[in-house]
Parts: structure tokens; C-alpha cells; sequence
């Protein structure tokens, strides 16, 4: 079940809303939709997910008790590497049986189910262990409790990563006031426009274009990755917008997942404001355990490479996502050797197009099915070439009006200009003193919204997010 | 655990949670003609209960889809978004439906992951000569076919509105198909120069379809099938090749109606267009029932396009079988205007290799005495397919397919 579907927005959502106010034992009434949720979309795999709840909360228990220093270190470990072999075996047993032991596509691998957000779930239980184990938290008493942490459905299958200690209090006590519906609903409007609106209407330009990557000329090579460049971030921040927003109005304060990543001057800013709530658990839990930069700068470019290396894994079991990953640790490497203080010498817009054009080149790997059809893309890019789809076979009115939206959205310029008119949802702490006309417009602007995405999803559009199967 | 909710909080979230709710519990207020005219099909029904246990999610995803279907107000919604895009934004409701200019549409692929599909098979494959030769062979072997079977078999090759007015498409059209159609426009299609040895009559009325293409409502401009006049001209050009008299009492009447492209997605685009009438061919239920009956298993389950009409006062006493993509379903009533009996098959989504199937089973509904292969120009392959078919058969040496057929 995708937010941006008519069984989830017309359905789900409202009977989970009038449940949540109505009835006591909310963590359970969270619990319970949150298995439904995941029901609809896995069925009977649902006992895996459940089963890594109870694996975790017993792993959780064992940590906490453990005697100082040995045993908690073997229990951390064990607890890790059992959270790891499902995740291994479901996502990355084909993917490393062809690459390691050359097994045929056919074989019995390709039959194994990759269950919904098994890479979140994973994640999230991974750092509540650690963050036992580091005495940042302390074991999970009640199953519900964890329960929730682990299945919560705002960020069950795309996020934002949650690091257990940050919402460890929250789950045992919150206040929802006025002001929190209000900035949860106001964000999870404007989420679903950035979904429904923007990145499934540029998917209406990418993804033709690059189903018939052979027929493409320059042109249309470089339109489908400005447009799939816009896509992927307004899909996957406009569902991080509705996971906080849904967050919120449940009283759960979400990090934050996307600050503007296209107005970065290098790659090192780039991943400072893109899947934060991804670097930062890789930087936590692997980056800073490797060693991080303390170690000179050889092993500091070791661990940036292994990191990205395996945050390109993370995303999927492919030598695309492996070589974006490299692709991108690379760059790290190189404005650490030098590049970045000769970038800081440049005139700024050098700087902002350094780095989207290096985004975007990445973008194509990811996006592109094979190495090889990603390496065709980038060649008619970079070649000029004339004969193939027509930009404007794919360029109409609407398409051009959305790619116009899609610039201004991403940069900080709207919210600069609403601000004092509209109150425009921000991260918390909230201020006081708003007059009520501004909520008023700010809760307008979010009604539209919401109406113009509920019209396009009733009209039948197609919208799975990007992120579905990570 | 300690969670609370302001009152504030509470109201807000029961009057959205109940908001919300509403395009579901208005389900019963829309009429089920009316969805189901809307999406041109029957409604996605209810899943079986006892599906469930064996596989949830399957039984999750139709109960989405019978709520997709109803979601109060889809038809409404629809239209007004699809209107938005088409008449606000200037956007086609696909991007392979491509809108050109004096009211033309055209359509230059069969989905979006394949925008130049069909522009490439009518307006380049058509000057392709390994591909108007291998066509030129079929045509051959189905003469020879035809002569051992003692069957008449006849071949009409329709002209699409891409090739018509190739010379109209629009510049957002690349140019290596553009230059291309403005070509066939020319009348340069290998398929011209093409004759089918006897006994098989072959036409391709490219000629006398373009004379009358100034016409505004002669194709008509905003649809992918031709009708009225356009078919008109097909007819009376394979007819007179056959020597078979046009029908006298026709009447062909100018009007309005929405373009066939448009309409399939809910934009009424009128346009002008011919209707045909021959008051004296009138449709053959109890004929056509049969046909279906019969022709069941060579189609997927619950799915046919069949087409029967019998007329009053022919020309010829001939009983045809149609067998077309789906340009025939709009040219046999008007070829009907030539025959006592006209049936149509649309092959379209027929089974591989069931030519031979299809016509023995026809042949127990009623004994053909020709038979017509109609196709549009840029689908060669399906006439040299069933040719290959049906040479390779094995009654292709015996007369005993022949006498269930012309019984």
C-alpha cells in the first residue's frame, strides 16, 4: 500500500485517524494497522517482519544484561549478525550467487521473495542493539513498545532511518496538540504533492524514455535525467514529508530526511542534505566504528569508500547501485585530496554545477537498469546525437509547467516567501506567536494541495514509490 | 505508556479522519451503468472469500481494485483532470497521442515505451522491399492456397491517417518520421505497386482514399480506425475489383462526433465526421452468438469480437468471412453492404497458429463462400502469417478443409 493510493488515502488513513482519537491503547491501535499496512502489500511474509520483532526484543534483552565488556561484545555482535543474514539472504543471495558462484539467473535464487523495507527494518533494529549496547538506550520492556519502534507504518518501508534512542521516550509518552495536526497535516499535504503531483508526473517523462534508452538523442538523453534527477528527490522527500507529518499528528517527532540537496556546492554537502537520516546511521554505526577520518588519510578513504560501497549495496542488489555507491565515494575521496579547496575557489554557480552535474551522472547509473544501458545513456549524453524520440513527443504543457515547479521547489525559495503569510511546516520547536490568519493560509494552500493530488489519484494514476523495495 | 491528545487534537483529527472517508461511503450514490460505461469494461468484482487463506495479497489487490473502480467521484474527477491537461495545458492524455494541427490526432506508437512503433511500421517498414517482398509472397500463397481449396481469398490493405496526411504531422514528430510519412503521402508505399496473382484480389486504395482526403470529415482526422467516407471509398474500390455493384440506397450523412483517439480517455473532441447507413444490412444476433459459441476456446476466457450482418437486397448471393485486426470492426457492416452475409472475426487477440481452427469452427456455423483479409497498412505480418499458416496446414493438399468451408 502506497500513500499516494486510494485505498490508503481514503481508507486506511482515515479509519487509523478516527481509531487513534477514539481508542485507548494507542501504541497497540499503532501496532495493529501498522501489521495491516504491511499485510496488504506482504501477506503471510509478515511473520517476518513480526519474528525480527520478537528475535530483536529477546536480542535486546540478552545486550542489556550482559556482563561488562566480553560477553556485551559478543552479544552485539551475534545480535548484529543475525539481523544481517535475513537481509543477506533475501536481498543479496542472487545477486552474490551469480556474481561469486556464476549460477544461472534461473536457479533456485531468483525464486527467494524480497520482503517490503526489509532494508529499513534491518536498520532500525540494528540500531536499537547498538544503541543498547552503547548504553544510549535501555532494552525495550514492553513487546508493543518495540513493536511500534520496528513497524510503525509512516516509515516502515521508505523511511526516514530512526535511531532508536531519539524515539525511545516518545514511545512510551507524547502529547499531540492543535499545533501538531496542524504542521503534521500541513506537511503530509504538501509530501503528497511533492509525490503525486511533481515525481509521478516527471515519471510520465523518465520512464519511457529511458524504456527505449536506444532510441535517444541528446536531447531527450539529458531530459530524461534532469527529469529523473527531479523525480527521485520530490518522490522520495515528498514521502519523507508524509511519513513526519503522519509522525506528528501521532506525536512522534521524525529526523528530518531532506535538507535542499540540489543547492549543494560539492558532494561532501550533497550527502549532508540528501537520505540524512541514511548517512547518519552509516556514519554512526559504520563510518566512526571503521575508524572514520582519525586514522590518516589512506584508512579515511578506505572507510569512504566502504561506506558508499555499501550504501550503493544497500539500495539494491545490482553492479548499478554497487558502482553509484563507488561512484559517489570516489568523489568524497577526490574533494578530500584537494578538489574541495579548489571548489571553494571558484565563483559560487561553478560550485552548484559541479556538483549537480556529478549528481546527476550518478542518477543515470542508478536509474538505469544494467551498466550497460546506463553507460548507452551517458554516451548520447555526452555525444551529440540527433535521430531518436522527439523532446517534444514527451514535452507537453503540463510536463513543462512541472519541471518548471519541480526548480522552484527545490530550493528554499518558496518557504522565504510564504514565510510571515502562511505558516509553512518546519521542524520543531514550533513558535508561538502566529496570528491565526496565517494558519488559515497556511491550511488552504495544504487543502488544495491535497485536493489536486486527491484528483490526480482518483483519475487512476500509477504512483509506486522509488524506494518500495529497499 | 502515556499518550494524550489535546481536545483541539482530537476534533481536528475525527472531522479529517471522517473527511477523508467520504469518496468511499458515497460508493452507493454512483450508478453502476454509468462506471461501468465510464471505464468500458465490468467492474472489478469483490474477491471470493475463500481466496484469502491461499493468498492474501492477491485477495487484498482485487478488493483495491473493486475500490478503485468506485471511488466516489471518479467519473466526475476524471474528466475534469483529463480536460485540465487537454484543453488548459495542451497535453495529450498520452504521450504517444500526438495532437497536430487543424484537429488532427494522431497516434505514433502502440504504448509510450514504444512512442514510434506504429510510425515506423507504416510509414517506414512500407518502403521497406524485403518486408513488401515477403507480403507479395504471401499474397502468392495464398493464391495458391485459394486455387486448391477452390476458395475465393482476397486481401484489402487500409491506409492509416499517419500516412494520409503524413505530410500534416506536427514538428514534434522527429524528423526521420516526418519526412518519411510526407513521403507515403506522396503515394510512395512499396504496397502501391503490389498485385496479387489470381485468384486472389489484393487492394491497397491508397489513390482513391487521398483524392477525397481535402474532405474534413473524410477520414475522420481524430481517430486511429477510419470510418465513414473513408471506409466508403475501401469498400466501393474492393468491390468494383471483385465486380460486385455498390449498394444504390446508401446514405452517408455528415455530422459531428468525438474524435475516437480522445474519446478513450474522456475528452469529448468533436470533429466532423460521415456516417453510413444501409438501411437494408441489418445485424445478424442469432448468427453471431454462434460464431462466439464456437469460437471460444481460440480466445481468452470471456473474450471475443465478432461481428455477424446479414442484407436484404445484395448484390452478390456470396456468404464472406471477415478476418481483420481491428480496422474490420467499423468496415464490415459497411463491407456488408456488398454480400447477403458478412461475418467478422477481429484476430487481434486470437491464439497463435488458429487460423485453420477458426475456419473449421465457422464452418459449422455457416459455409463461407470468400474470404477477406482486411488489415491496416502498417500489420503485413499478420496477412503473411495466416498465408504461411495456412499453406502449412494439412489440408493445405487436400480439398476436405475446402468442403466443410463452402458447404
Amino acid at each position: 500500500m502506497v500513500f499516494s493510493s486510494v485505498d490508503f488515502l481514503f481508507l486506511f488513513m482515515p479509519l487509523f485517524l478516527l481509531a487513534y482519537v477514539l481508542a485507548p491503547w494507542k501504541n497497540m491501535i499503532y501496532v495493529v494497522f501498522s501489521l495491516v499496512f504491511y499485510f496488504v502489500g506482504e501477506g503471510w511474509f509478515t511473520a517476518i517482519i513480526v519474528s525480527s520483532v520478537g528475535m530483536n526484543f529477546i536480542l535486546g534483552a540478552w545486550i542489556d544484561r550482559s556482563r561488562p565488556f566480553v560477553p556485551r561484545r559478543v552479544a552485539i555482535l551475534v545480535s548484529v549478525f543475525v539481523n544481517l543474514v535475513p537481509l543477506f539472504f533475501f536481498k543479496y543471495a542472487r545477486f552474490f550467487a551469480r556474481v561469486l558462484l556464476g549460477t544461472p539467473a534461473s536457479d533456485w535464487t531468483s525464486s527467494i521473495h524480497l520482503p517490503l523495507g526489509i532494508s529499513f527494518f534491518t536498520f532500525h533494529a540494528i540500531s536499537y542493539l547498538i544503541d543498547i549496547y552503547r548504553r544510549d538506550a535501555k532494552a525495550e520492556r514492553s513487546l508493543v513498545n518495540l513493536g511500534l519502534y520496528l513497524l510503525m507504518f509512516p516509515q516502515l518501508i521508505s523511511g526516514p532511518i530512526l535511531r532508536y534512542h531519539t524515539v525511545a521516550k516518545q514511545l512510551r509518552r507524547r502529547v499531540v496538540t492543535g499545533r501538531h495536526v496542524y504542521y503534521g497535516l500541513v506537511l503530509f499535504c504538501l509530501g503528497m504533492g511533492q509525490k503525486v503531483l511533481l515525481a509521478d508526473s516527471l515519471a510520465e517523462i523518465c520512464d519511457p524514455l529511458f524504456a527505449q534508452s536506444r532510441n535517444l538523442n541528446t536531447a531527450t538523453a539529458w531530459l530524461a535525467t534532469v527529469a529523473y534527477t527531479f523525480q527521485i528527490f520530490f518522490d522520495f522527500d515528498g514521502y519523507s514529508n508524509m511519513a513526519l507529518g503522519l509522525g506528528w499528528v501521532t506525536g512522534f517527532y521524525l529526523p528530518r530526511n531532506f535538507n535542499y540537496p540540489y543547492i549543494s556546492r560539492s558532494i561532501t554537502e550533497f550527502w549532508r542534505r540528501w537520505h540524512m537520516s541514511l548517512s547518519q546511521w552509516f556514519r554512526d554505526y559504520l563510518y566512526i566504528p571503521l575508524g572514520g577520518n582519525r586514522l590518516g588519510p589512506i584508512r579515511t578513504y578506505r572507510n569512504l569508500i566502504t561506506v558508499f560501497l555499501l550504501c550503493g549495496l544497500w539500495h539494491g542488489a545490482a553492479w548499478t547501485f554497487v558502482l553509484w555507491g563507488i561512484y559517489h565515494g570516489l568523489f568524497l575521496v577526490i574533494e578530500r585530496i584537494g578538489l574541495d579547496r579548489l571548489l571553494r575557489s571558484m565563483p559560487r554557480p561553478f560550485q552548484h554545477g559541479y556538483a549537480i552535474l556529478v549528481v546527476m551522472f550518478g542518477w543515470v547509473l542508478f536509474r538505469a537498469h544494467s551498466v550497460r544501458q546506463a553507460a548507452r545513456i551517458v554516451r548520447t549524453m555526452i555525444l551529440p546525437t540527433a535521430s531518436g524520440v522527439g523532446v517534444w513527443q514527451v514535452l507537453h504543457g503540463e510536463e513543462i509547467a512541472v519541471l518548471a515547479a519541480s526548480i522552484l521547489f527545490s530550493i528554499p525559495l518558496m518557504p522565504r516567501l510564504l514565510r510571515g503569510s502562511a505558516v509553512v511546516p518546519d521542524m520543531p520547536p514550533w513558535p508561538r506567536e502566529i496570528p491565526t490568519w496565517s494558519y488559515g493560509a497556511g491550511a488552504i494552500c495544504a487543502l488544495v494541495i491535497l485536493a489536486a493530488s486527491a484528483v490526480k489519484i482518483i483519475s487512476g494514476s500509477y504512483s509506486p514509490f522509488i524506494y518500495y523495495r529497499f | 505508556m502515556n499518550v494524550r491528545l489535546s481536545v483541539l487534537a482530537r476534533a481536528v483529527l475525527a472531522a479529517v479522519g471522517c473527511l477523508l472517508l467520504l469518496p468511499v461511503v458515497a460508493i452507493p450514490l454512483q450508478d453502476r451503468g454509468s462506471l461501468e460505461q465510464f471505464h468500458n469494461r465490468s467492474l472489478s468484482a469483490w474477491p471470493r472469500i475463500a481466496d484469502f487463506i491461499p493468498d492474501p495479497v492477491k485477495y487484498l489487490t482485487q478488493a483495491r481494485l473493486w475500490l478503485g473502480d468506485r471511488v466516489y467521484p471518479i467519473i466526475p474527477v476524471s474528466h475534469f483532470y483529463k480536460g485540465l491537461l487537454f484543453y488548459v495545458l495542451a497535453t495529450p492524455p498520452e504521450h504517444r497521442v500526438i495532437i497536430g494541427n487543424d484537429g488532427f490526432i494522431f497516434l505514433s506508437g502502440t504504448d509510450d515505451d514504444h512512442l514510434n512503433n506504429i510510425l515506423e511500421s507504416v510509414c517506414i517498414d512500407t518502403a521497406n522491399r524485403k518486408i513488401a517482398d515477403a507480403f507479395a509472397r504471401s499474397l502468392a500463397g495464398l493464391a495458391s492456397y485459394s486455387a486448391e481449396q477452390a476458395l475465393p481469398i482476397d486481401v484489402i490493405t487500409v491506409p492509416t491517417l499517419e500516412t494520409l496526411y503524413g505530410d500534416r504531422l506536427p514538428r514534434s514528430v522527429p524528423s526521420k518520421y516526418r519526412s518519411a510519412c510526407a513521403e507515403r503521402a506522396q503515394g510512395t508505399s512499396l504496397l502501391v505497386g503490389i498485385h496479387a496473382p489470381p485468384p486472389v484480389h489484393y487492394v491497397f486504395p491508397f489513390a482513391p482514399m487521398h483524392a477525397a482526403r481535402d474532405d474534413p470529415a473524410f477520414f475522420p482526422k481524430g481517430n486511429w480506425h477510419p470510418d465513414g467516407l473513408s471506409l466508403e471509398i475501401v469498400r466501393d474500390a474492393y468491390l468494383g475489383k471483385i465486380g460486385v455493384e455498390p449498394p444504390h440506397d446508401e446514405t452517408l450523412l455528415r455530422t459531428e462526433a468525438p474524435s475516437e483517439l480522445l474519446m478513450t480517455y474522456g475528452i469529448s473532441w468533436p470533429l466532423p465526421v460521415y456516417h453510413v447507413t444501409d438501411a437494408d444490412v441489418v445485424k445478424d444476433e442469432s448468427t453471431n452468438a454462434a460464431l462466439k459459441a464456437v469460437l471460444d476456446d481460440l480466445f481468452p476466457v470471456g473474450w471475443h469480437n465478432t461481428r455477424a450482418f446479414r442484407n436484404r437486397r445484395p448484390d452478390s448471393k456470396e456468404t464472406v468471412l471477415l478476418l481483420s485486426d481491428s480496422f474490420g470492426d467499423r468496415a464490415a457492416p459497411v463491407l456488408a453492404s456488398g454480400f447477403h452475409r458478412l461475418v467478422q472475426v477481429d484476430t487481434n487477440d486470437m491464439k497463435p497458429h488458429s487460423v485453420i481452427g477458426l475456419l473449421t469452427r465457422v464452418a459449422r456455423v455457416l459455409a463461407i463462400n470468400r474470404i477477406v483479409i482486411l488489415t491496416e497498412e502498417g500489420d503485413t505480418a499478420r496477412v503473411v502469417g495466416f498465408s504461411r499458416e495456412l499453406q502449412e496446414s494439412p489440408a493445405a493438399n487436400s480439398s476436405s478443409s475446402a468442403s466443410s468451408i463452402t458447404k
